[in-house]
């Protein structure tokens, strides 16, 4: 039956060897899926960090494609000589605001630069509840260009960087499993490089603090330093009766010369010495700062090589309580193998542990991995390249759906007024040719007009004119509109009367009399006067007559 | 270390980008069919506003008098049909009927323009007849143009007149017409 939960990858890089794990599944019911190692690229590291980025992350790629894992999400380990463990007092501010306190207290105290540092918190229980209380936080800070380098290595070799955690803390999560909630238990942490201890009592992390030895309580790898030289020694050295002292170690006599062989073993000793008076140091401070709580009785160890395990036995003797070699924890998967893992496991095992669900230790998952709460800067979450591709391509797809429908609509906008200008150019036309046709047929039928005369109404208005004792001969219309009348009177005076009533005519000006005529060789007669009455056509009449 | 980082700028800034990108694109589109819009339903206007004139020019009532006719071959039949039915109703009659040629007329029409077609007549009647006639030619639907006009006394009751009547017919679109 497949577990539940997704896995992530825990992943250990270190000069000799390159080790993951992975686990999913809940606190409750943890499954190891898979560990597997490979050794580490030659020269890939200096001092401990990564330098030659690609070998590395060939070498994991290469890894991760071996143990069949199909788990994308990846923690990374960072080295304890390369991270910063310190207790900071603070004030009681609000979580909104302990970042900001932290960092600046950090600069401060000179643990960090001001730029290109991270760090990482968690508030120790147990105090700060008070208002006007200093609050004990735990920090964790790295350099964060060491930090990149070990996320790059973890892209590159093509998994999603999901965090970046101090190594021991891993370690110490793997004690969760066997911590008791009914009592104050002592969790410690050792690598070939450095001690973390942890106080956890019920769900509460009291005290959490890395130990300066100034040498490995069981280096194998390094010199240890000549006994004078070290400060403890000497105080290691009064302390000798006391109880805390290694009542196996009582016949050795520190800094006296001995034999070259027991030098190895002697250093051993110290070391073992050192941890043990600094832990009954840790535990006595934390009885004399928690004394409404039990006192430590039960110590876990956790180790990732397998060569100390004698230490354990050597720390109960000294610490007089009962200590525990913490083993990974878990049942192990259908592809981890039956026998329970190595120990060198444990910093990947633990770090693969932050995918497990449910209450877990009262141990923090710290993240150095460069992001808001210690830059400012905006960092992306998980599954990062992918939901950013996707939500990319989800914008373009809407985006650009929308602005292909604008565009359709613009389209078929311009189509539509490109019509309708057509439209407007045909109607414009037809106006305008309408309207000529009207003006022009108006024009040329006044034109025209204007070309005859309104003959009958003249000859109506001549008729009227003449009064009683006038006879018309003939009206005579010429060219230009001039109109001659002759005709014959009785009288010079009906003559002048016809010519006075042809002046008010409308449709007559100009008008004069042109001749008259008493000759006795007129067949008219001797008592007849003969007359010609010249006159214009007023261009009104013409008009008036192409109107009517 | 940095082309780490960039990487991670990247992701954040790549959706950001998108989206102005594909707002920006939208936003332009958008702007750009309503522009359209407005000017479409502006020139639609207009065409409503020129369609109303047309109608309202065609709605005009019909002219009551006609410029010129067509020149169809029985255009000189037609008139001359309605010249003897004038003085039919006006008692008149009709003495003199004389196409008058007009050397270079043509050259005069301007183009477009219709064809005037000049004749002689001469009516014969008692005053009231002759006015009748010439009334009827004056108020007829069609352009009659009197020019040269005379009127006398002849045998009592009798008057005789003389004027020359001018039609228009409308031009050839070959330019060949009657032009007389």
């Amino acid at each position: 039956m497949r577990p539940k939960g997704k896995p992530i990858i825990g992943i250990e890089l270190n000069e000799d060897e390159i080790r993951i794990a992975e686990v999913c599944g809940s606190w409750t019911e943890p499954t190891l899926l898979r560990t597997a190692s490979a050794p580490a690229p030659l020269n890939a590291f200096a001092d401990g960090v990564p330098v030659d980025l690609e070998a590395v992350a060939a070498a994991l790629r290469a890894l991760v494609g071996r143990s069949g894992s199909s788990a994308r999400n990846a923690v990374v380990a960072l080295p304890p000589q390369l991270t910063t463990c310190r207790i900071v007092e603070t004030p009681n501010v609000p979580v909104t605001e302990m970042a900001t306190v932290i960092r600046g207290e950090l600069v401060h105290l000179q643990i960090v630069r001001e730029e290109g540092s991270t760090f990482d918190y968690a508030r120790l229980s147990g105090e700060g509840s008070a208002p006007d209380q200093a609050a004990s936080v735990l920090v964790m800070a790295a350099e964060e260009a060491i930090v990149e380098r070990y996320a790059t290595i973890v892209s590159l070799a093509g998994l999603n960087p999901i965090g970046a955690e101090p190594l021991l803390l891993a370690m110490l999560r793997t004690t969760g499993l066997m911590v008791r909630p009914d009592r104050e238990t002592l969790a410690i942490a050792v690598n070939a490089n450095a001690v973390e201890i942890a106080i956890v009592g019920g769900t509460d992390l009291r005290f959490y603090r890395r130990l300066d030895l100034g040498c490995h309580p069981a280096s194998k790898r390094r010199e240890p330093a000549p006994l004078d030289q070290v400060p403890i020694a000497r105080e290691l050295r009064s302390l000798q009766d006391e109880r805390f002292a290694l009542q196996g170690a009582s016949s050795i006599a520190i800094g006296e010369e001995s034999a070259p062989e027991a030098e190895g073993d002697a250093a051993d000793l110290l070391g073992a010495r050192m941890l043990a008076l600094d832990l009954q140091r840790s535990l006595d401070y934390c009885a004399g700062r928690f004394q409404q709580t039990e006192p430590v009785v039960a110590g876990l160890l956790v180790l990732s090589d397998p060569e100390m395990r004698p230490l354990a036995g050597k720390i109960a003797e000294a610490l007089g309580i009962e200590i525990t070699l913490s083993v990974p924890m878990i049942a192990a998967g259908p592809s981890a193998g039956e026998e329970a893992p190595d120990l060198r496991f444990q910093p990947a095992i633990g770090l693969a542990m932050r995918s497990l669900t449910g209450a877990g230790p009262p141990l923090p998952s710290f993240d150095l991995s460069p992001k808001t709460r210690s830059r400012g800067a905006i960092r992306l979450r998980n599954g990062s390249p992918l939901a950013a591709a996707a939500l990319s391509a989800l914008i373009l797809a809407v985006g650009g759906g929308i602005g292909i429908q604008a565009t359709s609509r613009a389209g078929l906008e311009q189509a539509s007024l490109i019509r309708a200008r057509a439209t407007l150019t045909q109607r414009t036309q037809e106006q305008a040719d309408l309207s000529q046709r009207i003006q022009g047929r108006v024009e040329r039928l006044r034109d025209l007009s204007a070309r005859g005369y309104p003959i009958a109404t003249v000859a109506d208005e001549v008729a009227e004119a003449v009064p009683p004792g006038v006879a018309l001969e003939t009206l005579r219309v010429e060219a230009g509109g001039r109109l001659l009348l002759t005709g014959e009177a009785a009288d010079e005076r009906a003559v002048i009367r016809a010519l006075d009533r042809l002046k008010t005519s409308r449709h007559l000006a100009d008008v004069s009399l042109e001749s008259f005529d008493r000759g006795p060789d007129r067949s008219a007669g001797p008592d007849l006067i003969r007359f010609q009455v010249a006159a214009q056509i007023a261009a009104s009449a013409a008009e008036a007559g192409g109107a009517r | 270390m940095r082309s780490f980082r960039n990487f991670e700028r990247v992701l954040f800034v790549l959706p950001v980008v998108c989206l102005t990108a594909t707002a920006l694109y939208a936003g332009i589109q958008a702007h750009r069919a309503q522009r359209l819009e407005a000017s479409r339903r502006s020139v639609e206007a207009k065409i409503r506003a020129l369609e109303s004139e047309i109608a309202a020019y065609r709605a005009l009532p019909a002219p009551t008098r006609v410029v010129s006719a067509s020149p169809s071959p029985n255009e000189q039949a037609a008139f001359l049909r309605e010249l003897r039915a004038g003085a039919r109703r006006s008692g008149a009659l009709i003495t003199r009927w004389l196409v008058k040629k007009s050397a270079g007329a043509a050259q005069e029409i301007p183009q477009g323009q219709p064809a005037p077609i000049a004749t002689e007549l001469g009516v014969r009647g008692d005053f009231a007849s002759v006015r009748r006639m010439l009334y009827a030619l004056q108020r007829s639907p069609r352009l009659l143009n009197m020019t040269d006009a005379w009127w006398r006394r002849s045998e009592w009751p009798v008057t005789e007149a003389g004027l020359t009547l001018t039609r228009y017919v409308d031009a050839a679109p070959d330019g060949s017409g009657e032009r007389k």
